[in-house]
């Protein structure tokens, strides 16, 4: 308070504190949440490299593509999906690390007793990630734009900026779901080492156990995200790949979510 | 104000909290002292919401804590001087503590100050903090707010002497102005110092609660001669009760000049007379601590 003056050590605000009138007073408001959760992504020197690192990828990619890619996977198109690559890789990390460095951290003693409504929490942390993700998109397009010109200086490459806005905006939900799918995962194991294994190595077991059960085969792309993913950042999606993104996306997002949102607002926090 | 009505904690068939009711009153400095293990923290948690209580209730402000409207603008919290993001600097925390609460950022150089951490240490990582630096960091940030009620556990852990001192000073500044303290400790002498008011937690259950002066009024004498086998014998034989011969200091229950005047006529040198001073609080506690030790159970 700026009224505080200073006794010896103590800080004394004059007279009695007044009495806080809580009847109808409005809760935390969810701006201040998601500013809070925004900057516990990169305050700590784990959340700040973890993003220097995709960008660092993301150039590498585009250098490896420029220097030994084929004249046709040059347009500006081609080269923004291939930054989709390392994003989509990585970014479910830090939706994971933000969840789970509350456990493994034990900052969650302090941020649940900010907000006690925990669900508003993840909300916020869903919010904040989804902020940073929309940033690095950003960033990829650009470094994606840099390289096509690269390419057209340098390897007489046709210029063909068309944006492919059908796989653009399929890049940006692939991110949005894999940013929650992590979240969701970290939510569920709260260990960090174990939310992100299970991210990587879950999917693939999955692949491999469905390709060995016929009934499961069948079924595969319903149940399997990477399938429709993969035809979702090419921009090519019709009604049946929509439903499967959908029921698959219910099963590896939608589910471990909710699952873990039951679980926090239950668990003991120490 | 804090209120527990008949809180109860169970861990499948080991209970930690067991039956607990008091209040921590707006004004005054509550102290909740019992050894490691008694279910202090885990009933301040219960206070604090983060862990839900098998029976029974918490009220913080006359609500419960879930339904204040903004928790960490009313109630400041150190739950553990420990639970902090190593990465982040103190600076850092503090910043995130003032958007939580809505509080200006000024706050953080004012609590930095209010709390001896330099500038320079404030941009240094809580990795490299001693535990003494934590604490007062951790005492910053449940002071920033500026809130009506602060929930602190073991907040003495950690500090020097001058700095226990310095925080009877602060706390009982805060409580003059209306504010309620609720603190935790496991040691009578630091408890002791700070607190105006004791509640005396052992294996879950309370046992001992009033005021400090109540609790530690002692009850007789305690008597330093060179030969206290012959005072002893002289007060008993004056019909008092002698509770103890600790070396050359005898106990009896009996005010100052009763023993004097028997000394006297004995014809006995007394060097020191004074009150016996807290023995009972202190008997308790001791008494609590053996028995807490023998069946510990990590809360």
């Amino acid at each position: 308070m700026s009224t505080a003056t200073t006794a010896g050590s103590v800080t004394v605000t004059p007279g009695p504190a007044p009495i806080p009138d809580l009847a109808g007073a409005p809760g935390v408001p969810f701006a201040r949440l998601v500013r809070l959760e925004s900057r516990k992504v990169v305050d700590t020197r784990s959340g700040r490299w973890l993003l220097v690192t995709i960008a660092a990828l993301v150039a590498v990619a585009l250098g490896l593509v420029l220097r030994f890619g084929e004249p046709g996977d040059l347009t500006f198109g081609m080269l923004v999906a291939v930054t989709s690559t390392v994003l989509l890789l990585l970014y479910p990390v830090l939706g994971i690390l933000t969840v789970t460095a509350e456990t493994s951290q034990r900052t969650a003693l302090v941020t649940y007793a900010v907000e006690p409504r925990r669900w508003r929490v993840v909300a916020a942390k869903v919010v904040a990630a989804s902020w940073w993700a929309a940033l690095g998109l950003a960033v990829a397009v650009a470094l994606g734009a840099a390289a096509h010109g690269i390419a057209v200086l340098t390897r007489d490459v046709p210029a063909d900026w068309s944006p492919a806005w059908a796989s653009l905006g399929g890049f940006a939900l692939s991110l949005l779901l894999a940013v929650l799918q992590g979240i969701a995962f970290g939510l569920l194991l709260s260990s960090p080492a174990l939310a992100v294994s299970a991210y990587f190595v879950l999917p693939v077991g999955w692949v491999f156990v469905a390709n060995l059960t016929p009934g499961l085969r069948r079924i595969g792309p319903w149940l399997d995200p990477s399938s429709s993913g993969e035809i979702l950042v090419r921009g090519a999606m019709t009604g049946t790949e929509w439903a499967h993104l959908a029921t698959s996306n219910a099963l590896w997002v939608a589910l471990p979510l909710a699952v873990g949102l039951a679980v926090l607002s239950r668990r003991e926090v120490k | 104000m804090i209120r527990l009505e008949n809180l109860t904690k169970r861990y499948g068939g080991f209970t930690a909290v067991d039956d607990v009711t008091f209040e921590a009153r707006p004004g005054v400095v509550t102290g909740f002292l019992g050894p490691n293990g008694a279910g202090k923290s885990t009933a301040l948690r219960m206070v604090c919401g983060l862990t839900p209580p098998t029976s029974g209730r918490v009220t913080v402000l006359g609500r419960a804590y879930r339904d204040l409207p903004t928790p960490a603008a009313h109630v400041g919290t150190l739950l553990d001087a420990a639970a902090q993001h190593a990465g982040r600097t103190g600076r850092e925390i503090l910043t995130l503590a003032a958007i939580a609460a809505g509080r200006p950022r000024t706050r953080v150089d004012e609590m930095l100050d209010l709390v001896g951490l330099t500038a320079d240490e404030s941009r240094r990582r809580v990795r490299h903090y001693s535990l003494g630096m934590r604490q007062r960091l951790g005492i910053a940030q449940a002071l920033l707010p500026d809130p009506q009620v602060l929930v602190l556990d073991e907040p003495a852990n950690g500090l020097d002497p001058q700095g226990i001192h310095w925080m009877r000073t602060l706390l009982a500044g805060l409580a003059a102005q209306g504010r309620t303290v609720l603190l935790s400790s496991h040691l009578l002498h630091e408890v002791e110092l700070v607190a105006d008011e004791l509640v005396l937690i052992g294996r879950g259950r309370i046992v001992a609660q009033g005021t400090k002066t109540a609790l530690l009024a002692g009850t007789g004498s305690v008597a330093t001669t060179p030969e206290p086998a012959r005072l002893a014998e002289a007060l008993t034989r004056a019909g008092l009760v002698v509770r103890g011969v600790d070396g050359d200091a005898v106990s009896v229950d009996a005010d100052g000049e009763r023993v004097a005047r028997v000394a006297l006529d004995a014809a006995l040198l007394v060097t020191d007379l004074r009150p016996a001073q807290g023995a009972r609080l202190e008997q308790l506690f001791l008494e609590l601590t053996g028995s807490a030790d023998r069946s510990a159970v990590a809360a």
